[in-house]
């Protein structure tokens, strides 16, 4: 990754549980910095060390180092191998080392990025990036030549965040092809990438993608704080970080998005969050996250602001549905039956009749088969677990009801609740919505629908006192904004959209200028 | 997590602060004296309320948003500091536990008629503490939240309730002699004192120097839908049923239908009642806990909570065991008490500021 200032984490050494080696400095001897090299990486069958010797020129001695697989085998042949043969000068007599090392790394290397180190530990994180080792003998410093390519998935549509109508591309595992992809949405020269390396042995390429000027200065120390202050052996995938930096540690609502989405991740970095993109899995991260903004999709800006504020409004009913619907059944049933208008209450007494369990039990029955089968959906091949998912439903929902175990009506209840469980584009929130419904169906069956409302209260004063990097997870409703709220329960149509909300930046910006709606020309403003 | 709290923010929660027990118990009260003049009296408590509030506004301008006991400590002297915060702390934790008692009893009567008060008791002040835990800022947060529901609950109350509604049942008006609705005004003026509150909270608004109008804005919504919530009662039942309704508003909302499909509604009304009451209970047990830390200078109340908490609920418990003896203490002992700490005090506080000024004016004059 050439070009960036790399970060590493500055906590890394302080684990004596890691027992992180002596930094090694080259040693003159070639020979020796390839023992220790090799007594340090083992004998991997993927490293290959070749060593180079000039026959008209004995103290000329050259090693090359590189990982295959992780190495473009093409450059290496013809960006360092070959010119290297190729080169007169170097066969000179005349040429100390010193002189060889400036000419190979100013004039005959073919690589825009070539990188020198002094110590084995400043080297070999570059080999395990792709980068080919040149060593010479009687130069206590090598060079790295960036010869990395290794094969990486293309570019395709995302499997947790489609939309019918947008871009259809998603990020990859590679980390530069995500920043890539950034860089082509925002050709601005605000932009800013900040990388760093997380993990002790995975030594995890992080980059913080910003806005300069949009982001706000406070929520970027904070988030650096705490990409510093991770101290561990691993990061393979973005919850690592999400788990590492995220407000309300114990909390059941996620505090960080996450999406795969580059065209989502620039509109949150224009709306001033922050984009952090990991390498190695494609969902990147963007904070700080207010609960509302779980309920936004790409979508939204991509179609007519009617639709999308009526599609904003179902998406809020379908998360109460699917947190309360199956507790306010049970509630209802056990304690409030004087809640249903009397034909209603016939029918479902009706249905219920026969069923030996109580309402809760069938709640929790129905449900956790549920779970149970979307899981399974889930692990199975993937040819025939959507199949089996639907099948499993229909024949247990059915099977169940004709046994008498549930009522129909509560397999209308829990189908409609997990339903609407999918309606909620964030994966995060909606998975906190099924843990929660759970506690919720017992507290219905303890203390009916005071339970509901108490519990809900609970729940309401958490989210009131969660803050995402600062900023209150609950605004721009409580605390009230009124001017902010154009883009929360409904979307206003975008030349409504002059400024950036407040509340996540230090200051509100301009977004855009004022009077833009579409009007005839020449058009009479009375 | 105590950080400041907006001034309308702050007034929304002396809404709550009045109002969640106030629909409960006072309509009976008022309109056993007032008949369909109750509005009248409604009008006239307001009044005093507003008085109220001035008095206590100026109080927290006096202080300036620091901690009153303390103040108050530093412009006399600290025993006397020290003596008042006794009396206040055994002040809010009695207020503290009739507004437990008051939750508790409605629960029992109208919601969970078999569960133990006991367990409802402790039940609701665990919530409360973690309520508390959580700082004034998210209780005035959740509290904005769930004004924000009267733009739903409002309309269906009134709409609900149009075919039931008999204007007549207000007439005649003026019906009472003003003797009468003063004695009618003073329990509601009573709830209406409650805005005293914010001695307590003054250190964390944002513009404490804005107290008065905070109290009055506060005042002035509850005096509009307690009045709101009054006529429609007494359009619905009149003057002779309501007397003999303990919580005519939720009887009301009990006949409230949609068309044939929804229809009594009370338990979703209750339910919305319920989180309001969590928001004034908690604000209570916040300024609790406020005077508890002022009255002993200690710097964290946190691990206190749990045992002012665990007073709380067994005064709840073993104090108010009878609800008539309640009611009696909410008909007429609870007027001097509030109007001891919720206007004596305050204005008291006003006279010491007056006083110590004068004193340091004389003395400059002396220099």
């Amino acid at each position: 990754m050439p070009g960036n200032p790399q970060r590493t984490n500055p906590n890394k050494s302080d684990n004596a549980e890691q027992s992180v080696p002596a930094p090694f400095p080259l040693d003159p001897s070639l020979e020796v910095n390839l023992q220790v090299l090799s007594h340090r990486i083992g004998q991997s069958s993927d490293i290959v060390v070749r060593r180079f010797t000039n026959e008209s020129l004995s103290s000329l001695e050259l090693a090359f180092i590189y990982i295959d697989g992780l190495v473009n085998a093409d450059v290496v042949n013809q960006g360092v191998l070959q010119p290297l043969l190729e080169t007169v000068q170097l066969k000179s007599e005349f040429i100390s080392a010193t002189d060889a090392f400036q000419m190979i790394k100013t004039q005959i290397l073919p690589i825009g990025g070539v990188k020198e180190g002094n110590t084995l530990e400043a080297l070999l994180p570059m080999l395990f990036d792709g980068y080919t080792l040149i060593l010479l003998e009687g130069l206590q410093v090598g060079m790295a030549a960036d010869t990395s390519g290794w094969e990486k998935r293309s570019i395709n549509e995302p499997t947790s965040q489609g939309v019918i109508r947008g871009p259809k591309e998603g990020f990859t595992e590679s980390l530069r092809t995500g920043t890539s992809m950034l860089r082509r949405r925002l050709k601005t020269p605000d932009l800013r990438i900040e990388e760093y390396k997380i993990g002790q042995r995975t030594q995890t390429g992080v980059a913080l993608v910003y806005l300069e000027g949009i982001a706000s200065e406070q929520v970027l120390k904070e988030i650096r704080r705490r990409l510093n202050a991770i101290n561990t052996d691993s990061i393979l995938e973005s919850n690592y970080i999400e788990e590492f930096i995220q407000d309300g540690g114990l909390t059941p609502f996620p505090t960080i998005q996450n999406t795969e989405r580059p065209d989502a991740m620039a509109g949150g970095i224009l709306e001033g969050q922050v984009g952090i993109i990991i390498d190695g899995t494609p969902f990147a991260l963007l904070a700080p996250s207010t609960f509302f903004n779980f309920f936004q999709s790409s979508e939204d800006y991509y179609q007519r602001y009617d639709i999308s504020s009526f599609l904003r409004l179902i998406r809020y009913s379908a998360f109460f549905v699917s947190m309360l619907l199956p507790a306010l059944y049970i509630a209802v049933t056990t304690f409030h039956q004087e809640m249903l208008p009397t034909t209603l209450l016939i029918s479902l007494a009706a249905q219920r009749e026969g069923v030996p369990l109580p309402a809760l039990a069938e709640a929790l029955l129905m449900e956790l088969t549920f779970d149970v089968l979307r899981e399974a959906g889930v692990r199975m091949p993937r040819t025939i677990g959507p199949a089996i998912s639907i099948v499993g439903a229909l024949v247990l929902g059915q099977a169940a009801v004709q046994a008498g175990l549930v009522s129909a009506a509560m397999v209308i209840v829990v189908s409609f609740t997990a339903i609407s469980n999918f309606v909620i584009p964030s994966l995060a929130i909606a998975n906190s919505i099924r843990l929660i419904r759970f506690v919720m169906m017992f507290i219905a069956a303890t203390l009916g629908l005071f339970g509901i409302m108490s519990f809900l209260m609970v729940l309401l004063i958490h989210m009131a006192g969660l803050r995402s990097f600062g900023v209150p997870y609950l605004s721009p409703v409580a605390p009230m904004v009124p001017r902010y709220l154009k883009d929360i329960f409904i979307r206003v149509p975008l030349w409504d959209m002059t400024m950036r909300p407040k509340t996540i930046l230090g200051e509100e910006t301009r977004r855009q200028g004022e009077h833009q709606q579409p009007k005839p020309q020449g058009e009479d403003p009375v | 997590m105590n950080r400041k709290v907006g001034t309308t923010q702050a007034a929304m929660l002396i809404v709550n602060t009045i109002l969640p027990t106030a629909t409960v118990v006072l309509p009976a009260i008022i309109s056993n004296y007032a008949e369909q003049d109750a509005p009248l009296a409604i009008l006239l408590s307001a009044f005093f309320g507003l008085l109220i509030a001035y008095i206590v506004g100026s109080a927290v301008r006096c202080t300036n948003g620091a901690p009153f006991l303390t103040w108050v400590g530093e412009k006399s002297s600290p025993a006397i500091a020290a003596v008042l915060g006794l009396f206040m702390l055994q002040f809010y934790l009695d207020t503290s536990t009739t507004i437990l008692r008051e939750f508790v009893n409605f629960l029992k009567d109208n919601v969970l008629i078999n569960t133990p008060i006991s367990i409802l008791c402790v039940l609701i002040l665990l919530i409360t503490i973690y309520m508390v835990r959580q700082g004034l800022e998210a209780i005035a947060r959740v509290n904005s939240l769930v004004i924000l529901l009267y733009l739903l609950f409002v309309p269906l109350y009134i709409f609900g309730l149009t075919d039931e509604m008999n204007v007549h049942q207000l007439l005649p008006m003026f019906d009472h002699s003003l003797a009468e609705l003063t004695l009618a005004s003073i329990t509601p003026t009573t709830w209406m004192s409650e805005v005293a509150v914010l001695l307590f909270l003054a250190p964390y608004l944002q513009s404490p120097q804005k107290a008065r109008i905070i109290g009055w804005t506060g005042l002035i919504f509850v005096a509009m839908l307690m009045m709101f919530s009054l006529i429609i009662a007494l359009m619905v039942f009149g003057p002779d049923l309501i007397r003999l309704s303990a919580y005519p508003g939720f009887s009301a909302a009990s006949i409230v239908h949609l068309g044939r499909f929804i229809e009594k509604l009370d338990i979703l009304f209750i339910s919305y009642w319920v989180l309001s009451i969590y928001v004034k209970f908690s604000i209570f047990l916040f300024a609790t806990v406020e005077c508890f830390k002022q009255t002993f200078r200690v710097g964290s109340s946190r691990p206190f909570i749990g045992t002012l908490g665990l007073l709380i609920v067994l005064e709840c418990l073993y104090t108010w065991q009878s609800t008539e003896k309640l009611n009696l203490y909410n008909k007429e002992g609870r007027f001097l008490v509030f109007f001891l700490f919720n206007v004596l005090v305050p204005l008291g506080a006003v006279g010491l500021d007056r006083f110590t000024k004068a004193k340091t004016k004389r003395k400059g004059w002396g220099a």
